[in-house]
């Protein structure tokens, strides 16, 4: 009984593991293919000069980071920045948000002072929080996108209409 | 090919017209018809591939998104956008890793192939089925793959509708050029065919008059005036031509007349001529024959009266010769065909030339295969004329030697005939014109003659279909010729192949008959009276036809011997009121003319003569005509012999005439009629004139008595 219930266990313990991976890997992609979506300002973004992905605060998926390392966005390659501080978040172009800075997310949001930079965050109600694109579970266990078209017009940006289509718009 | 270029060629033109734009026309419309159908049905395709092909890049684009961040509801409506189109059955979307993300299909029916994703874009058509295999790629990096089906079927659907609207346009256009042709086509073919029916009209009805209306000023136009001014120019020669054919008929017929009326009078004139000298001549030969049975004569005389009759046959010979020349050349000698057997004929020549050939010291020959009683039609008197011309000329020619007669039957109703001799034969200058008219070579002009006898020859041969040949060396000479001759059951000539030369004929058997003289001429009355009575025949006379009947009326002769030309009445009427009555249906006529045209002899039989004699005459024939006509048996004079040729001196014998005469000068020397006497003595004058001298030498001296004498030594002679 005792095995079995290890084993139970070990299983879920696995499939729980397999899902954060799952997840992680996904959000990975999408911060990716964000690049691709989104467009900065041109005297944010040179062409041909990297697109910055920054990250703040303590992320649990820094191995698959790896999947996009040496990949193109449109022609910028990546340029992956960890554990940034605050003072540095306005040269990134891409911030992601860890849900370790919950606390501090408005504090990071007024720096950036709607600067030309998308955030990114998993923290629940991001986008209803003045953040531009948050991550939340599906019913179906699929990540979706919630994203906040006013805020990320004050931040100069424009995204395209092909994520609106299949995102969750705030208002 | 040839068959049906020969078909269009017989079709009436205006179905040629018809024809000629249909084909062009329809052959244009098929190939623009194709060509536009193919191309259109190759474009429908082209473009539905190419919209498919489009409609797939598009959805692949759209569905990139989608797959990037993983949304199914997204792919899912981006899919169901295809519902749009009715020619998609299947669309396929599939992730990165070839699993299958989301679908679209039509029916249930489709499903989505789970491999055989291709890494590169193609699409292939199967079954009116267009598949397209689609990658997806976002900023240059695969992000999924697309499938798609689409039905092609509409193509095919498009196909059919533009071949049924070509078939369509191309019927209704045919039709359409069909009915404008046939209203169109009469500007052509209305010229056309009335010129055609007029030219039937012309040709069928001879009316020259007729004209064809100019409907234009085309090349038919042209063509009819031209047509109408061929009709103008015959219609004036025609016109002309009737004139000129008149008027030539009329100097034909004037030429025609002048011809015939200019051949009636040569005719008349061969006729005349003929009977002129002929009239003469027969007085001439007459006293010739009777004086030649004078044995009073002498010698000398007798000699001299001989060269007259000789001379005279031989000018009668001539004339006849010219006659028949000259009926040769005028084309009217006529073949008189009779059945007759040949056997004896061949015989009667034979004895004619053995006699002569005797008298020249010749060998006689005759060789043949002809059976007797051979009978064959044909023109015995031309083919004896004939062969007598031939063997006469090589009895003539030839010295020494023989005559050789060949009478071969080569085949059925074919036969040759030969005429061989052994004189000197005819040098190369004279082969080429002896058979021509009047010609004689060196050895003819010694011998003498016309010059006609092979002319007339060679002209009968030719008319009885065969052809007179020769062929000559110096060792002698071969006529030859072949001749057809029919073969005949019936003979109508007989021939007394005994006839001996005739023997003096000194008185008849039997009752003497009477015959009945009519001429004009005195001398023909004359000589035929002192031939028969010569005989012992009763003589009566008669100057034309009308004294002959009341002759026959009073004296009902036996015979009469009847001129054709008399004064008052001539023969041919006599004989007509003659045979009118019944009693005198059983006198023998014979009629006597010096006209000798062939022809005359059927046209005096017909008209009731029973025989015809030509004068000249020759005893001979009135002799035979007797026997033949009243069956008299001649009395003949045995001891007689032939005229001599030598010139010996002839002793003049005491001979009596018959016993008839001389009981009549015995009776009138016992009544003491003198001048009865003188007038019977006229009668022997000539065959007894030693007799006649004695008793004329008595009477002048009245010495009744001696004469009386005289007659008794007749009887003492018969005695004897």
């Amino acid at each position: 009984m005792k095995t079995l219930s290890a084993m139970l266990l070990g299983l879920s313990i696995i499939s729980f593991t397999y899902a954060n991976t799952q997840v992680a890997v996904l959000q990975v992609a999408f911060l990716f293919n964000f690049a691709r979506f989104v467009e900065w300002p041109d005297h944010k973004l040179d062409s041909n000069a990297p697109i910055t992905l920054c990250f703040i605060g303590e992320i649990s998926f820094t191995q698959a980071l790896d999947n996009i390392r040496h990949k193109k966005a449109l022609g910028h390659p990546l340029n992956i920045q960890l554990n940034i501080s605050l003072a540095e978040s306005k040269q990134c172009h891409i911030l992601f948000i860890a849900s370790s800075k919950t606390s501090e997310l408005h504090q990071i949001l007024d720096h950036l002072q709607q600067g030309p930079v998308l955030t990114v965050s998993n923290i629940k109600n991001f986008a209803r929080h003045g953040g531009h694109i948050g991550f939340y579970q599906k019913p179906d266990q699929t990540l979706g996108l919630e994203i906040n078209l006013k805020a990320i017009r004050h931040a100069q940006l424009n995204i395209s209409s092909r994520i609106l289509a299949f995102s969750k718009i705030i208002r | 090919m040839s068959k049906l270029s020969q078909y269009f060629y017989h079709l009436p033109i205006h179905r040629k017209l018809l024809i000629l734009p249909l084909v062009t026309t329809g052959f244009i419309l098929i190939t623009v018809i194709s060509i536009f159908t193919l191309y259109q049905a190759w474009h429908v395709r082209h473009n539905m591939i190419t919209q498919v092909n489009t409609l797939t890049e598009v959805i692949a684009k759209n569905s990139a998104a989608s797959l990037l961040f993983q949304d199914k509801n997204a792919a899912q409506e981006n899919l169901y956008a295809l519902e749009a189109a009715p020619d998609i059955l299947l669309a396929c979307l599939y992730t990165q890793e070839k699993q299958l993300f989301r679908f679209y299909a039509i029916s249930d029916t489709h499903q989505c192939p789970l491999d055989n994703i291709r890494q590169h874009a193609d699409y292939t058509v199967q079954q009116q089925q267009l598949h397209i295999h689609q990658p997806i790629y976002f900023d240059q990096e695969l992000v999924g793959y697309l499938y798609l089906q689409a039905d092609l079927s509409q193509w095919q659907q498009q196909l059919w509708f533009y071949l049924k609207m070509g078939t369509i346009i191309l019927f209704s256009s045919v039709l359409l050029l069909y009915v404008l042709t046939f209203k169109i086509q009469g500007f052509i073919t209305n010229p056309i065919y009335h010129l055609l029916q007029i030219m039937q009209q012309v040709s069928q009805q001879q009316d020259y008059h007729s004209r064809a209306k100019i409907y234009g000023a085309d090349e038919l136009g042209q063509l009819t005036q031209g047509f109408n001014q061929m009709l103008d120019t015959i219609q004036r020669y025609q016109d002309h031509l009737e004139e000129l054919v008149n008027q030539r008929t009329l100097e034909l017929s004037e030429a025609k007349d002048q011809a015939l009326q200019a051949n009636q009078a040569k005719s008349v004139f061969l006729a005349n001529m003929s009977h002129e000298i002929r009239t003469p001549l027969n007085a001439v030969l007459g006293y010739a024959q009777i004086l030649l049975r004078d044995q009073s004569l002498s010698t000398k005389q007798q000699q001299a009266i001989e060269t007259i009759a000789h001379s005279g046959h031989h000018l009668l010979s001539l004339i006849n010769d010219i006659l028949d020349i000259s009926k040769i050349e005028a084309g009217a000698i006529q073949l008189n065909h009779q059945g007759f057997d040949l056997y004896p004929f061949i015989q009667s020549l034979s004895a004619m030339f053995h006699i002569r050939c005797e008298q020249k010291k010749l060998l006689w020959e005759i060789s043949h295969n002809i059976s007797p009683k051979t009978l064959v039609k044909g023109d015995q008197g031309k083919l004896r004329q004939i062969l007598i011309n031939l063997l006469g000329n090589a009895v003539k020619f030839t010295d020494k030697g023989g005559i050789v007669l060949k009478v071969i039957q080569i085949k059925t109703d074919y036969y040759q005939f030969e005429v061989i001799d052994t004189g000197p034969g005819i040098d190369q200058q004279g082969q080429n014109k002896i058979f021509s008219p009047f010609y004689q070579d060196s050895e003819g002009l010694k011998k003498g003659g016309t010059g006609l006898g092979l002319a007339i020859s060679k002209s009968q041969i030719e008319l009885m279909g065969g052809r007179l040949q020769l062929e000559t060396s110096e060792q002698g000479t071969r006529f030859y010729f072949q001749l057809p001759l029919i073969s005949t059951d019936k003979a109508d000539i007989e021939f007394d192949s005994n006839n001996q030369p005739s023997q003096k004929i000194i008185g008849i058997k039997g009752k003497a008959p009477t015959i009945l003289i009519a001429d004009d001429v005195k001398e023909n009355r004359d000589i035929l009276a002192d031939m028969l009575t010569e005989i012992g025949i009763n003589i009566i006379e008669a100057e034309n036809g009308q004294q002959a009947l009341q002759q026959i009326e009073a004296h009902c002769p036996n015979m009469i011997f009847m001129d054709i030309k008399m004064p008052i009445m001539d023969g041919n009427e006599a004989i007509c009121r003659l045979r009118e009555h019944k009693q005198h249906h059983n006198i023998q006529c014979v009629a006597i003319s010096a006209s000798s045209l062939e022809h005359q002899k059927e046209h005096y039989l017909s008209n009731g003569f029973n025989d015809f004699i030509s004068k000249p005459f020759r005893f001979d024939t009135i002799y035979h005509c007797l026997k033949h006509h009243l069956s008299i048996e001649f009395e003949y004079d045995n001891s007689a012999k032939p005229i001599p040729e030598t010139n010996a001196e002839v002793i003049t014998e005491l001979t009596y005439p018959t016993e008839r005469i001389c009981q009549i000068i015995y009776q009138a020397a016992q009544s003491g009629a003198a001048t009865d006497i003188e007038k019977t003595l006229k009668q022997c004058q000539r065959k007894h004139p030693e007799l006649v001298k004695q008793i004329k030498q008595k009477l002048e001296d009245f010495d009744f008595d001696g004469i009386l004498a005289l007659l008794d030594g007749r009887r003492k002679e018969n005695k004897q």
